[in-house]
C-alpha cells in the first residue's frame, strides 16, 4: 500500500511531567508514583479532551520492559485503570524499544485503517527510575541483540554507544571541537526543557549550562567520550520543540483518533474553526499534537 | 616478605568501630581484587576482624554488604574488565554482586585474639587508650610473631610510645586515616626513628593501593591534623565564651553562630561542632588527653566538651543530633545498636537519611529555639536551662 487508504488523525493529547532528578519533585529517596499513576494520568487528560470513553473502540499501550523496571507484565490490562468504560475493549500492549511510542500510534492507526476501529486510544508509559542507572543499564540493553552484545558491553551499554559516535566525531572535528559542541547541544536541550514545564530539566538552575557541558568525561566512572550531562539532550531538546510530546518516557498519551467525526463533536468544531491540529498519521509533526 | 604476602593475611582490631569498619571495608575490596588476578589463584586471603563487642561485629557485617555494594556500584565500569572472562557474569547486577561475594568470603569477624594468629599486617583502630592499645598489641605480637607489621590509627599517641610501649622493635607506624576512611583521601604516615625503613615504604605502597594520599608527619602527640583540629576546638568553644559575655548570646546560640561561621565562611563541609559530633566528643578528649600528657607545657582541656561527656553525650558520625526534639531519641538509639561504631546517627532527617551534613539537632534546637529541653536528658546543655 503505497498511500494511506483514508486520513487518521490525532483528536487529543495529554503527556505527564517527565520525573528525574532535574525536577524539584524528584527525590531519590522519597516514594514516587509507579506506573499505574502515569497511564491513569496521561490516559484520563487525554480522555477528558474527547466526548465520551464509551467511544473508545480500541487501546494500544506502548512500554519497553515494564516487566523488568516495575515487575509488571500484560500492560494491556491496566489500561481499563483509566477509564470502566474501557473495560472488555480490545487492547494490545506494544513494545519497540525506544521507538515503543511510535510503535503504538502506527499500531493505532492500522487499527482505524483495517475498520475494525474509529477510535483508539493509545498510551505510551516509561517508569525507569525505579532501580539504579548501573541495573538500569543493564534492562535497557535489552535493547540491543542482549545475545550476542550484553556480555561484551560497557558498564553504561547505550551510553557507550553514543560515546563511540562522540569518538568518531572527535576523530573527524578534534576533541576540543566536539566537546564545545556538545556543551552546547547541552546548552540548548536545557534552555528549551525549561520553557516547557513538564520537562525533566523544568526546573534546572545551573547558571553556566555551557561551562557544565564542559565537563570532562571520566572513563573509569562513566564513559570515556560523553559526560553525564550529554545525556538528557536528545529528549530534552524534543521535550522543548514540541511542547512536550515524545513517545518512549515516562506517562505519556498520544491520542490517535478514526475520522468518524461523529464520535467527537469538539474535534469537528475545532478543524472547522482551524484550531485544532490535525495531522493525518504519517506526516513528521502528527506526533505532539 | 613482599606485600603481596602481607595482604594474604590481616587484621583489623577495633574493626566495628567508626574507622576500623572503614578500614576493613577498603581493605576487603583491595584483598578481594588481588584474590580475582589470575597470578594469584592459587593464594589465600584472609582479613580478621576483630572486636570485643559480638553485636557490633554482626552489625559491622551488614554495614561492610551495603557499602561494598555502593562500592561495587561506583566501579562497575571496572569490575566487567576483571570478570571479563566469566561467561556467566553478564549484567552489571551479576559482577557487582560477584564482586561482593569475592570480599564478604576474604572476612573472618571475631571477638578472639588468637584467631589473627597468622596475620602478617595489622591494623589497629581500638578505643583511644594508651593502655589498652599497649596490652592488646603486646597480646597480639606475642600470637603473630616478630614478622608482623601493625599500623595504628591513632589519633593522638606517639608512635615511639606505642612501639615501646608494646615492644614491637620498630615494627609499627603511625597511620592516621581520616573519618570517614573509605571517603576521605588524607592520610597520615607517621614514623619514629626506629621505625623500620621496609613498613615505611609499605606503608605508603598500601596507600597507594587504597588510593590515599600520604602526608608524612612528625611523632609528635595529635600529629599534624589533631594538632591543629584540637586547638580549633579550643578556640571555638573560646568563642562561644566571648559570644555569650560580650553578644549576650545563650550557649546555644554562641554554639550556632561558631558553626555556622566555621561552616560557610570558611568553606567546609561541616562546621566546627559538627565534626566535634562526627569524631566523637569521647575521641575528641581522649585526643587531648594524650595531647596534654605528651606535650610540654600546653594543657588541652575543655569545659564545654567535658559537660558533653559527663551528661553522656558522646557524639559520633552525628549522634548529637539525639538531640532531636530536645531529648535522647531513645527509640532511635535502640534501633541503631548493633551497627558499627555503636548507636550512630540516632537522630535521622524525616526522610530517613543521615549524613554528617546535617546540622547537629543541638544547632537545630538552637535555631528553633527548642534547645532548652536538650538538658533533661543530654547533658550539655544543662546549663542552658538558665539562659532561657
Ligand atoms: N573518630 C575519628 O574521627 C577518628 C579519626 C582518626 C583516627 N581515630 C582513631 O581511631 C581509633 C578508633 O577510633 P574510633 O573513632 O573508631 O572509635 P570507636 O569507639 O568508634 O571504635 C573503637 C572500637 O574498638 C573496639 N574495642 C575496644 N577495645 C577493644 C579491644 N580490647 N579489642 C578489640 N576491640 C576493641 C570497640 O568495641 C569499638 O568498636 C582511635 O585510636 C581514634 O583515636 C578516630
Amino acid at each position: 500500500m503505497s498511500r494511506m487508504t483514508k486520513p487518521v488523525y490525532v483528536t487529543a493529547g495529554y503527556n505527564t511531567i517527565s520525573l528525574g532528578s532535574g525536577r524539584k519533585e524528584f527525590h531519590p529517596k522519597k516514594p514516587r508514583p509507579g506506573l499505574e499513576h502515569y497511564i491513569k494520568e496521561a490516559g484520563q487528560g487525554a480522555l477528558a479532551q474527547v466526548n465520551d470513553p464509551s467511544n473508545v473502540d480500541e487501546g494500544v499501550i506502548a512500554n519497553f520492559m515494564a516487566a523488568r523496571f516495575n515487575k509488571q507484565g500484560n500492560l494491556a490490562a491496566v489500561m481499563p485503570m483509566i477509564d470502566p468504560k474501557l473495560e472488555y475493549k480490545p487492547i494490545v500492549r506494544v513494545e519497540g524499544a525506544c521507538g515503543s511510542g511510535g510503535l503504538g500510534l502506527t499500531t493505532s492507526a492500522k487499527f482505524v485503517l483495517s475498520g475494525m476501529a474509529d477510535s483508539v486510544l493509545t498510551v505510551g508509559v516509561e517508569v525507569q527510575n525505579t532501580v539504579k542507572a548501573i541495573y538500569g543499564a543493564d534492562i535497557l540493553a535489552g535493547a540491543g541483540h542482549y545475545a550476542s552484545q550484553r556480555k561484551a558491553g560497557h558498564a553504561y551499554f547505550f551510553p557507550a554507544k553514543f560515546s563511540d559516535r562522540s569518538c568518531a566525531a572527535q576523530a573527524k572535528f578534534g576533541a576540543e571541537r566536539t566537546r564545545e559542541g556538545m556543551a552546547r547541544w547541552y546548552e540548548r536541550a536545557i534552555l528549551n526543557a525549561r520553557a516547557c514545564p513538564k520537562a525533566q530539566e523544568y526546573h534546572n538552575s545551573i547558571d553556566d549550562l555551557y561551562a557544565t557541558g564542559m565537563s570532562p568525561c571520566d572513563a573509569n566512572a562513566f564513559c570515556g567520550h560523553i559526560n553525564v550531562y550529554d545525556c538528557s539532550k536528545v529528549s530534552e531538546e524534543r521535550r522543548g520543540r514540541t511542547r512536550g510530546i515524545r513517545p518512549g518516557r515516562r506517562g505519556h498519551l498520544e491520542g490517535a483518533r478514526g475520522p468518524d467525526e461523529a464520535h467527537d463533536d469538539r474535534a469537528r468544531r475545532e478543524e472547522r474553526d482551524g484550531h485544532g491540529r490535525r495531522d493525518p498519521i504519517g506526516h513528521r509533526d502528527a506526533r505532539g499534537a | 616478605m613482599d606485600l603481596d604476602t602481607r595482604l594474604e593475611n590481616v587484621a583489623v582490631l577495633g574493626a566495628a568501630g567508626k574507622m576500623g569498619s572503614g578500614i576493613a571495608l577498603l581493605l576487603a575490596q583491595e584483598m578481594a581484587k588481588q584474590k580475582l588476578k589470575p597470578e594469584n589463584k592459587d593464594r589465600t586471603y584472609v582479613l580478621h576482624l576483630i572486636d570485643v563487642s559480638e553485636s557490633a561485629l554482626t552489625g559491622l557485617l551488614g554495614y561492610l554488604r551495603a557499602q561494598l555494594t555502593k562500592a561495587a556500584e561506583k566501579s562497575t565500569v571496572q569490575l566487567r574488565d576483571i570478570y571479563a572472562d566469566r561467561d556467566d557474569l553478564v549484567e552489571n547486577y551479576d559482577v557487582i554482586a560477584a564482586f561482593v561475594e569475592e570480599s564478604l568470603s576474604v572476612i573472618r569477624p571475631s571477638t578472639t585474639l588468637e584467631t589473627v594468629k597468622g596475620a602478617r599486617l595489622i591494623f589497629e583502630a581500638i578505643i583511644e587508650d594508651k593502655g589498652i592499645k599497649f596490652d592488646v598489641l603486646r597480646k597480639v605480637d606475642a600470637l603473630c610473631g616478630p614478622e608482623t607489621y601493625y599500623l595504628t590509627n591513632t589519633s593522638s599517641i606517639p608512635i615511639g610510645v606505642l612501639d615501646e610501649g608494646a615492644g614491637l622493635g620498630g615494627r609499627i607506624i603511625g597511620y592516621h586515616f581520616y573519618n570517614p576512611p573509605a571517603v576521605q583521601r588524607l592520610l597520615e604516615l607517621i614514623t619514629t626513628k626506629s621505625t623500620r625503613p621496609e613498613l615505611v615504604e609499605m606503608g605508603g605502597a598500601i596507600a597507594k593501593r587504597l588510593r590515599k594520599k600520604v602526608f608524612p608527619a612528625n611523632d609528635i602527640a595529635g600529629f599534624i591534623g589533631n594538632g591543629h583540629f584540637m586547638r580549633d576546638i579550643l578556640h571555638a568553644t573560646s568563642e562561644v565564651a566571648r559570644l555569650m559575655s560580650e553578644e549576650s548570646m545563650t550557649e546555644v546560640e554562641a554554639i550556632y553562630v561558631v558553626n555556622t561561621v566555621s561552616q560557610d565562611l570558611l568553606i567546609r563541609p561541616m562546621g566546627i561542632f559538627q565534626l566535634i559530633d562526627y569524631v566523637g566528643v569521647d575521641v575528641c578528649r581522649f585526643i587531648m588527653n594524650v595531647m596534654t600528657e605528651h606535650i610540654d607545657g600546653e594543657t588541652l582541656r575543655d569545659d564545654l566538651l567535658d559537660r558533653m561527656a559527663a551528661g553522656g553525650v558522646i557524639g559520633g558520625q552525628g549522634r548529637l543530633r539525639a538531640l532531636r526534639g530536645g531529648r535522647l531519641d531513645e527509640e532511635a538509639q535502640r534501633e541503631d545498636r548493633g551497627v558499627p561504631g555503636g548507636p550512630r546517627c540516632l537522630a535521622r532527617a524525616p526522610d530517613g537519611s543521615c549524613e554528617g551534613r546535617q546540622a547537629l539537632g543541638l544547632l537545630q534546637g538552637a535555631r528553633d529555639g527548642r534547645h532548652a529541653r536538650c538538658g533533661a536528658g543530654a547533658g550539655l546543655p544543662r546549663s542552658l536551662e538558665g539562659d532561657r
